[in-house]
């Protein structure tokens, strides 16, 4: 089967075998094979059909701007669509299928689209799908969801892990060619911390395919040897499989490595991906060049490839891509590959070089060898059905001649690969010696060099890659000799021939999005100028190849239609990444349960032991509700914590709410600047409620804030709000006024804070602290606080409430929390505690008219919800001024209201609208929101908080909360916000 | 980007929370056009193409506030210092 | 009075103690720290300084470093601001401290509020640079420097220690307490490949 497999050394390991399958049957090839040469190796050249038509196509290139070797790799939930054949590096037991095509690969139903191809030019979409709009839904996208699309995804959950990793050097190497090679040599030497990447799984690039010679010997040899010299020094990291696909600010960039792409399951603990954040003092961009097609009719048939390719193919790999192979070039690099192909004992029955005087020694050479060339001449069409079976030249004086072959090796000439250049915004620049773009206007530190930066000779590779190499050591601090390699003059590829005029047969730029040179015509008479639209319009280079064959050819093309030089045309702005990107390596590690940190309360392992239901709150897990066996449901568990505290005593984990330690002497003035109400003439020993503004005027943020010591205050923030009331509190103490005698610091880890709540609680406490603290009688009276030692530990209590009765929240050190938990529940057994959760705590709350996340929700002002009355007119604070605007204090503004079913057996949804009675359901009608529902165990019935425009104004009125979402529509009674104890009794008892 | 934080040193800019122009400092609350001037305070915002000083507060690491001078058009920082040392009008 | 059963409970009694085969990255969990953040009062830096060295013979690191005298540690956190540490002084370090140099700063007791895990080992630079976005290389982190950055959307705070006996290096990382579980899960990940091991007393 391998009859295809050339004797001689190349780069893979014949001692070894491997055997894989292509669409089921097995094959064989060797390491250091990719799944493209051992298919060739294997006599296999068809291996997908095109996206538009649906045309057979084989192996174009060698590298990862394949076009059109797409694969499906591996089964079952590790399948992945989309790899390219020559990308990927063979391994025992692969399997892969070709994509595209029904019901197989020889024969292709969809292939009748190439009959109707006038129907899929260039703009086919913007014109056929644009009316009716109502057959958008049923007809077309139905039809074009089934045509469109390369391959499958799996479906199934990505059983493989993935991973991040931050690197940092004085130079980073885009490209383990020689240039790059050269520049990482000369800079490691010296002591840089260099890292080096390529995406091959061979360093060496072009020294691997051609058979160089660097200083005497081999260049593939010396590449080997450069590889080891490198990773002998300590300061060098090696990134094989690894592509650099993005340049970010800041001399940033991203690479991601194919750790286990190349076996079939990631070793154990092995990411099957790595993306790594390189932080880089220098970068040289050593990314090499792309050969280009030639546009010519049926350049796309299997058999057709690109010159440098044949060559890799049969250097590394030492595989023949066919018996007979013609050579049609527009450069002196295409005669290279016939040379090496007769060296291989291959047939190489012409060569046609569209130049009329191609250099005279290379002609010389050709006639030594016995090849016959055919100057001044073009193919222009090709002959032959799944395979290339011969060509159409068209020669000098116009004759037509037919040439027998299996192969065509093409040589467009070479593009520099500028990608990475222009990620930045950077434009590349049309050059005119290489006729090609060139990187110009590089990102901050980035140097470009070898045939990357337009030096397309080995020798020019090498001197650019050492000097840039030097450069980089130097701006490290490194003094690096200039390193000197010996070369032999070869042939190099500029050339300017772009398409073949008269073809025969469809003629493909873009071979991956079926794009051909028809098309590119058609936008010009259509009025596209511009290589950006031109790209949009047709789809050119919009594939997952994102066009790195076809691009410039596409852009030439476009320049000679509209009568311009190819750099007034210019070229478009290549964005990251460079090679596609998995979605799992840029999540990495956060997915599924490691999606985000998840914050854990002191006592979250003695909830857990209680059976506690938890729910994620912001960056928090809290205990949900504790349910007991027997209970029917949630509500019934809810309700019973509810009513065992407000007849009882319970205790709640409410750690999460932030805390702020604020001291200095100016501490009081600064809270005075704080917060809407007066904290300075906050007695020592007592706290107060608090509500802070934005300097708009809008509530930010509302809690506590307690008088420790004279300097010493401690403010507590909603659990969500927490980091920003901190960056606030920070921005007014380090910008605003930086004079102030103020310290600042969050406090919200250090201290485990759990509510002990209900009649009974009190009882409770005096159990549990003995004589560290006398809370019995009026003792410690309601927003009275203290510092005590309990346990021989710091502790601090305070007589807050959220819940409506009698309440405290017993402050201990973080890892004391679960203890203290324990130690509560012990000496409540007989009280009958009960704890409750964030459940029956939003309930209470309701109950109790107090405002939450719901209700300051960036909209709201002090007097919206009801506590205009807090607001100090004595003073300034953040906010002062901008709430007095006429908009924020208007009488229609929204206030607070609560809300109660006509029906008492009725449900309230949160986020109905307010509607008057019998008004119809219209914006106009709009009057307001329900911003939070709960059933009320206390009450009976459902209750809600809301918003209504002149709320306080209009309780007893009967409105409609109407929910066109839920299709709710509920008869409701505007009530005072506060249902339970409006007197307040009780948190005073 | 990079922003070289005057404490910590240099560090990749997710480590900072943006809040913006920090030309604006806080309006007399005093003055008789107090309203006016805090609205533009508040709202109003330079937003050249070129130079721009910003505030950033490098909120996982030392949690100080920075005047960042950034090129808006190359993301080039251009000076980096505390804000609170530049806050006096 | 102290009583047993009110006791300090480690956050990762019940997670995996190891990982992968070999000794790469050898955690163990720091306890008993008295930790306290001062931060100094308007105007009185030079003032503090003084004392601290004074009482302390301590000198207040101007940077993100971390200076050592016996049991005692300042590691600079922010302009004027240090986290100071003592060996098994628990809470009362922060209260010690606050009599001692009160005057001329704020003393916070964080004691609690930090986990601390000792990472060392042959390969613990590479899995924290899946981890932290700042560079370790020995000569751009040296020992006693200080870095406070994230990892894994988590604050963490991240000095070195001298290397261990065996040569290999030797960092403290500390978070949050309520992250403690999702710190470990982080550094036990990405210490996985290398081999993981969690040492308890």
């Amino acid at each position: 089967m391998s009859s295809h497999r050339l004797a001689g050394e190349g780069a893979i390991q014949r001692d070894q075998t491997l055997s894989f399958t292509f669409d089921r049957r097995g094959y064989t090839g060797h390491p250091g094979d990719t799944l493209a040469s051992a298919l060739l190796a294997s006599g296999v050249r068809l291996l997908g059909r095109s996206f538009k038509y649906h045309r057979p196509r084989g192996v174009l290139g060698a590298g990862s701007e394949e076009p059109n070797a797409l694969v499906e790799l591996r089964t079952g939930a590790r399948r992945e669509p989309n790899t390219r054949a020559t990308m990927i590096e063979l391994f025992e037991g692969l399997a892969a299928r070709s994509q595209n095509r029904w019901p197989c690969l020889a024969f292709d139903a969809a292939a009748v689209n190439s009959v109707l191809s006038r129907l899929f030019v260039a703009g086919f979409y913007y014109k056929t799908f644009m009316w009716p709009a109502a057959c958008w839904e049923k007809l077309y996208e139905p039809a074009i969801r089934r045509a469109a699309g390369l391959g499958r995804a799996s479906g199934e959950a990505d059983p493989d892990t993935y991973e991040k990793a931050h690197a940092f050097c004085d130079l980073l190497v885009i490209g383990g060619g020689p240039a790059g090679l050269a520049a990482a040599l000369t800079a490691a030497r010296p002591g840089a911390r260099v890292i080096l990447c390529d995406e091959d799984f061979l360093l060496g690039g072009r020294l691997n395919g051609d058979r160089h010679r660097i200083g005497g010997e081999s260049g593939a040899l010396w590449a080997r040897r450069s590889e080891a010299e490198l990773r002998s020094l300590p300061e060098v990291r090696l990134l094989t499989r690894t592509t650099v696909f993005g340049v970010y600010d800041g001399n940033t960039f991203a690479a991601l490595e194919r750790v286990s792409d190349h076996v079939p399951v990631p070793r154990p603990h092995q990411p099957r991906q790595r993306l790594w954040k390189i932080v880089a003092r220098r970068a040289v961009l050593a990314a090499g060049a792309l050969e280009r097609s030639i546009v010519f009719g049926g350049n796309d048939r299997p058999g057709v490839m690109l010159a440098s390719a044949v060559r890799t193919y049969v250097n590394r790999f030492r595989v023949a891509p066919g018996r007979r192979i013609a050579v049609f070039t527009a450069c002196d690099d295409g005669w290279q590959t016939a040379f090496d192909l007769i060296e291989a004992r291959l047939d190489v029955p012409v060569i046609v070089d569209a130049r009329r005087d191609p250099p005279p020694a290379l002609c010389a050479q050709a006639r030594r060898l016995g090849v016959r060339i055919m100057p001044g001449a073009l193919v222009f069409g090709t002959r032959g059905g799944a395979g290339l079976e011969g060509i159409e030249v068209r020669g000098e004086e116009g004759h037509v001649s037919r040439v027998r072959a299996d192969t065509l090796a093409v040589a467009g000439g070479w593009s520099p690969n500028t990608a990475l250049s222009t990620h930045l915004g950077g434009r590349a620049r049309w050059s005119e010696a290489i006729g090609a773009h060139v990187p110009a206007d590089l990102p901050p530190g980035m140097i470009a060099v070898g045939a990357a930066s337009g030096e397309l000779s080995l020798a020019g590779a090498l001197r650019t890659g050492a000097a840039a190499g030097r450069e980089a050591a130097g701006s490290a601090g490194f003094d690096a000799p200039l390193e000197q390699w010996r070369t032999e003059e070869e042939p190099v590829g500029s050339a300017r021939l772009w398409s073949v005029p008269g073809c025969r047969g469809k003629a493909f730029v873009d071979y991956q999005h079926d794009v051909t040179v028809e098309d590119i015509a058609l936008a010009v008479r259509e009025g596209f100028r511009s290589a950006e639209h031109l790209k949009r319009y047709t789809t050119l280079g919009m594939g997952t190849d994102q066009g790195k064959s076809s691009q410039l050819t596409g852009q030439a093309l476009l320049a000679a239609l509209t009568q311009r030089e190819p750099a007034e045309v210019g070229t478009i702005t290549a964005r990251p990444p460079y090679t596609a990107v998995a979605i799992g390596a840029l999540a990495a590690r956060a997915r599924g349960a490691q999606f985000k940190p998840c914050r854990l309360t002191p006592s979250h392992r003695w909830a857990e032991e209680r059976g506690a239901v938890f729910v994620d709150a912001g960056e928090w897990r809290r205990a949900r509700w504790f349910p007991l066996t027997g209970e029917a449901d949630w509500r019934s568990t809810v309700a019973r914590e509810v009513a065992g505290v407000r007849t009882g005593v319970g205790i709640c984990d409410v750690s999460t709410l932030g805390k702020i330690d604020v001291q200095g002497a100016d501490a009081g003035a600064f809270l005075d600047r704080i917060y809407a109400n007066m904290i300075s003439t906050l007695s020592v020993g007592r706290a107060r409620y608090g509500v802070m503004l934005r300097e708009d005027g809008i509530v930010l943020d509302d809690g506590t804030v307690a008088r420790l010591q004279e300097c010493h205050f401690l403010l507590s923030t909603s659990t969500v709000h927490a980091g920003r009331v901190m960056r606030h509190l920070a921005h007014a103490r380090q910008v605003l006024w930086p004079q102030l005698d103020v310290q600042l610091a969050s406090v919200t880890e250090q201290w485990a804070q759990i509510a002990i709540a209900g009649p009974r609680s009190r009882e409770l406490l005096a159990r549990v602290l003995g004589d560290a603290l006398e809370v019995a009688g009026a003792a410690f009276a309601y927003l009275a606080c203290a510092q005590f030692l309990w346990h021989g530990r710091p502790a601090r209590l305070f007589r807050i409430s959220f819940c409506g009765e009698l309440g405290y929240e017993l402050a201990v050190p973080a890892r004391y929390g679960e203890a203290a938990v324990r130690a509560l529940m012990a000496a409540g057994g007989t009280l009958g505690v009960v704890p409750y959760g964030t459940e029956a705590l939003g309930v209470m709350r309701i109950e109790k008219g107090h405002a939450a996340g719901a209700e300051i929700n960036g909209t709201s002002t002090a007097a919206d919800l009801g506590l205009g009355r807090l607001v100090s007119a004595r003073k300034d604070f953040i906010g002062r001024v901008l709430a007095a605007r006429p908009g924020l204090a208007a009488a229609e503004r929204p206030a607070l209201i609560g809300l109660a079913p006509l029906d008492r057996r009725a449900r309230l949804s949160t986020g109905a609208h307010l509607l008057p009675a019998g008004a119809p359901a219209t914006l106009s009608h709009d009057e307001g929101f329900v911003s939070s529902t709960a059933y009320s165990p206390t009450l009976k019935h459902w209750i809600g908080l809301g918003f209504l425009s002149r709320g306080r104004e209009r309780l007893g009125e009967r409105m409609r909360a109407y929910d066109p979402l839920r299709g709710e529509d509920v008869q409701v009674e505007i009530a005072h916000p506060v249902f339970y104890d409006p007197a307040g009794e009780r948190v005073r008892s | 980007m990079r922003i070289e934080c005057p404490f910590c040193g240099e560090r990749d800019h997710s480590e900072f929370a943006y809040l913006g122009d920090a030309g604006c400092a806080r309006p007399a609350p005093g003055a008789a056009d107090a309203q006016a001037r805090f609205v533009e305070a508040v709202y109003l915002r330079e937003n050249p193409a070129g130079a721009h000083r910003e505030l950033w507060y490098h909120e996982f690491g030392c949690r100080s506030w920075v005047q960042v001078t950034r090129d808006t058009r190359t993301h080039e920082i251009l000076e980096v210092r505390l804000a609170g040392a530049s806050a006096a009008p | 009075m102290v009583d047993s059963a009110y006791g300090p409970l480690s956050p990762f009694a019940a997670m995996p103690a190891s990982a992968g085969t070999g000794e790469g990255v050898v955690a163990g969990e720091r306890e008993g720290l008295g930790i306290a953040r001062i931060t100094a009062r308007n105007r009185q830096l030079a003032a503090l300084e003084q004392l601290v060295h004074k009482r302390l013979h301590l000198a207040l690191p101007a940077g993100p470093r971390r200076m050592r005298s016996g049991d005692l540690a300042a590691a600079g956190v922010g302009p004027e601001c240090w986290l100071m540490t003592c060996e098994s002084a628990g809470n009362a370090f922060a209260a010690g401290l606050r009599d001692s140099i009160g005057g001329h700063a704020a003393v916070v007791d964080l004691s609690d509020a930090y986990v601390m895990l000792r990472l060392a080992g042959a390969r613990v630079r590479e899995a924290l640079a899946k981890l932290v976005p700042v560079d370790l290389h020995e000569r751009s982190f040296q020992v006693d420097d200080v870095a406070q950055t994230v990892a894994e959307h988590m604050a963490v705070t991240l000095w070195r220690l001298e290397d261990t006996g065996r040569g290999e290096a030797a960092f403290e990382l500390s978070v949050g307490r309520s992250f403690a579980q999702s710190l470990y899960r982080a550094v036990h990940d990405s210490a996985a490949e290398f081999g993981f091991v969690f040492e308890t007393r």
